[in-house]
């Protein structure tokens, strides 16, 4: 339950990157809001403990020690000196690499910092990357390409999650008169990252609609499209669908010919009106890797050496942007 | 001739679409014209039903001029069809933006509206009263099917949105990304006594300004209430 | 529309911004505090005179409120912006390779953090002119005969804003040259979108 840094790392996983185990946040965000909701302190203990460093918190230690034995005297170690962490003499080397105890004692693979400028994100690794970072990224595919793309139930969740216990968290200590200016600084932090991560969220889920809505029927007569959908998402698809056709329906088809009032003709010209995403819509990508050579209309090839960026239509690259070689920009 | 009328009503309706920016008010839903075209229509099924019966398959296989008689009839009576539908989809896209840019409140795109923003016509009022005026016109420009569908379109969202609402409200605005946490809005319509998520009551009376956490008014810059300074 | 209109020809330039926001850079911070956990990390200590490094939003929100210097990523000095001036100008035939948000980066920067940096005024004619040498070798690119090749185009060193602006533009120069190929009466054959709505095409 604790979101502020500290001894954070023994409450949540080791490194925000990697996804929490969930039955341990679970069972330790029960107890937590059990414990509030009795108003019992060890709610607020834990809560204040995050953000207002205390001298002691080994004890709270204790039971991260059974899970991770082996690193749990190099932890203890590591979150002490944090907490005397101005104590060190100004520049001890906390700037470069500030979470290189961490990262070892906890376990946490490279808590990606974020690429330098020069870095690039297109070095990163999927695993390296944080779930704001993963959230962005499938943000701006949604956008980017007319297919829809594979619904992020998980990711999700995670954020979804972290955006629950943090919510709580802010909501309690903002009210609690005890709260320090630094600690409402830090709430500030954490509101203000919310926002942003709120956007994201809401953007990505918007964009599937807009696309579910526009190709609902397509997306309801073709199920191999619905594993990329979540539930909801599906259930709206059928229902949006269903609720069009009723309207087309009460407005204009029962005053037609009986044989005029179906809702899936293919017209004299070859369109259809079920319609679908429109593969030959040009996408911008760029090769992470090597995608090879594709084809164009006339017979002229294109290549897509690594490190390239291409405006090209969606269905001759869709493979390397699945796989993951190509990211749409 | 034949699909004449169903060409005037996609024509007009394509040039509503092309303005976008302001968005203009849904244009009066086109009873008259439609029901004309549905009458063509079905005097053109008619018409091919008798043909076809009065002659029988004989000729239809022989009779040249007849069969491209009824292809022709057949064909318009298609395309009216088509036309007839594409001019509802568009509408359905109007309405449906309107329910989005309206922060997902049916009841604020239904009511009538009126009393809301009377009074004076300063420039900072100009965007409250262009859009009391496009409301209180939406219901009547709307076909009762139109309200059937905006009602099942809200019904539909309110559930897709039940799943989110303890993290976010998907109406919030992604018009922009968020900057600050804080944000200085000024009062362009009154909207009288509201909770704030963290339980503060404010009063939103036109002119006043205010620097409040975005999220908890993030609705009523959605609505033309407030206005970001 | 759950997506509003502007939205739907892709990534606005607020919005590219927006993910220029979350790539790091190094502050120097003007106060002292803790750690803080956010769900993209852990940052600081915040204690000067050391670097920390954070997410550029949380340096920008630290900058306004004047709690923090920020340290400018090293491509934003003068001598690098001239020599990258220099190779672009050079450089007929491509782009040179620039960080993925440099613009986006440079501006916020240059309107927050303007005291941070190096002979602002500077920095900023200097972006500006790399900028429109940019823009002008895409445009005398665009007139070249066959620059299109049907539907595809190489972009390559174009940075995201860069391919906002342009795209819009191209995919609806596509659609049409699309619209003009003899269609191929075959299966694949993908139906083509524009002025198409559910059930039925636009007659003009």
């Amino acid at each position: 339950m604790s979101f502020f840094d500290d001894e954070a790392e023994a409450d949540l996983s080791p490194s925000p990157i990697r996804r929490p185990r969930p039955n341990q946040r679970a069972s330790s965000s029960r107890e937590g809001s059990v414990s509030a909701s009795i108003g019992g302190s060890s709610f607020m203990d834990r809560l204040r403990s995050t953000v207002s460093p205390q001298p002691d918190p080994r004890h709270r230690h204790q039971s991260e020690r059974s899970r991770s034995k082996a690193s749990a005297s190099v932890y203890d170690e590591s979150s002490l000196s944090n907490y005397n962490g101005r104590e060190h003499e100004p520049g001890s080397g906390y700037g470069g690499s500030l979470l290189g105890d961490e990262d070892e004692d906890g376990g946490g693979s490279g808590l990606d910092m974020g690429d330098g400028f020069e870095g690039e994100d297109e070095d990163e690794e999927e695993e390296d990357m944080n779930d704001v970072k993963k959230l962005s990224k499938c943000w701006v595919r949604e956008r980017g390409t007319v297919e829809l793309g594979e619904w992020q139930g998980d990711l999700i969740d995670a954020v979804f999650d972290k955006l629950e216990q943090q919510q709580k968290m802010v909501n309690t200590l903002r009210s609690d008169p005890q709260t320090s200016e630094e600690e409402h600084f830090k709430l500030m932090l954490v509101q203000t990252e919310m926002e942003r991560v709120k956007f994201l969220v809401r953007s990505y889920v918007r964009t599937r609609l807009h696309k579910i809505e526009k190709y609902a029927h397509y997306i309801t007569l073709t199920p191999n499209m619905h594993h990329l959908l979540s539930g909801a998402e599906l259930s709206h698809a059928r229902r949006y669908t269903e609720l069009l056709h009723t309207h087309f329906q009460h407005s204009v088809l029962d005053s037609l010919p009986e044989w005029l009032r179906k809702m899936d003709d293919t017209y004299g010209d070859g369109l259809s009106m079920v319609s679908k995403p429109n593969r030959n819509t040009p996408v911008l990508i760029y090769c992470k890797k090597d995608c090879g050579e594709i084809t164009l209309e006339g017979g002229e090839r294109a290549a897509l050496a690594r490190g390239t960026t291409h405006l090209v239509k969606y269905k001759l690259v869709d493979r390397w942007i699945n796989l993951g070689w190509a990211e749409v920009l | 001739m034949y699909g004449d009328l169903a060409l005037q009503l996609v024509t007009a309706s394509h040039r509503s679409t092309l303005s976008t920016t302001p968005q203009l008010p849904l244009p009066k839903y086109a009873l008259p014209l439609i029901l004309s075209i549905c009458l063509e229509t079905r005097q053109l099924g008619q018409s091919i039903t008798t043909a076809a019966e009065q002659h029988g398959q004989v000729s239809l296989s022989q009779d040249k001029s007849l069969v491209c008689n009824l292809t022709v009839q057949h064909l318009s009576a298609r395309r009216n069809k088509r036309c007839l539908l594409a001019y509802l989809s568009t509408r359905v896209g109007g309405i449906k933006e309107r329910w989005w840019d309206s922060g997902g409140s049916l009841a604020y795109l239904l009511s009538p509206q009126a009393g809301l923003g009377s009074g004076s016509g300063t420039t900072t009022d100009m965007r409250g009263n262009d859009l009391e005026t496009n409301d209180k016109d939406l219901r009547s420009n709307l076909s009762p099917q139109e309200i059937d569908f905006m009602k099942g379109y809200n019904n539909l969202m309110l559930d897709y949105k039940s799943d989110f609402l303890d993290i976010l409200d998907l109406n919030a605005s992604i018009d922009r990304p968020p900057k600050e946490l804080m944000v200085d809005v000024r009062v362009i319509r009154d909207a009288g006594e509201i909770f704030l998520e963290n339980g503060e009551k404010v009063e939103f009376r036109k002119g006043e300004r205010f620097r409040l956490n975005r999220s908890s008014i993030e609705r009523l810059i959605v609505q033309g209430f407030l206005e970001e300074v | 529309m759950a997506l509003p209109k502007h939205l739907q020809n892709g990534l606005t330039p607020d919005e590219l911004t927006f993910l220029a926001e979350e790539e790091t850079i190094d502050i120097v911070p003007l106060f002292s505090m803790t750690r803080v956990r956010l769900l993209s990390g852990i940052y600081g200590p915040f204690q000067p005179p050391s670097a920390a490094q954070v997410p550029l939003w949380l340096a920008l929100s630290l900058k306004r409120k004047r709690k923090c210097r920020i340290v400018p990523p090293d491509w934003l000095g003068i001598d690098r912006l001239q020599t990258l001036l220099k190779e672009e100008r050079e450089n007929a035939e491509s782009f040179c390779s620039l960080p993925r948000r440099f613009i986006e980066t440079s501006k916020v920067l240059l309107d927050v953090a303007p005291d941070d940096l190096m002979q602002p005024s500077t920095l900023r004619s200097l972006l500006k002119d790399l900028r429109e040498v940019r823009q002008a070798k895409i445009r005398i690119g665009l007139q070249s005969e066959g620059v299109m090749r049907g539907s595809y185009l190489q972009v390559t060193n174009l940075t995201p804003l860069e391919l906002t602006e342009l795209k819009p533009f191209l995919v609806k120069a596509m659609g049409i040259m699309q619209s003009l190929e003899p269609r191929k009466d075959e299966d694949e054959e993908e139906e083509d979108e524009i002025g198409r709505v559910a059930g039925g095409d636009y007659v003009e």
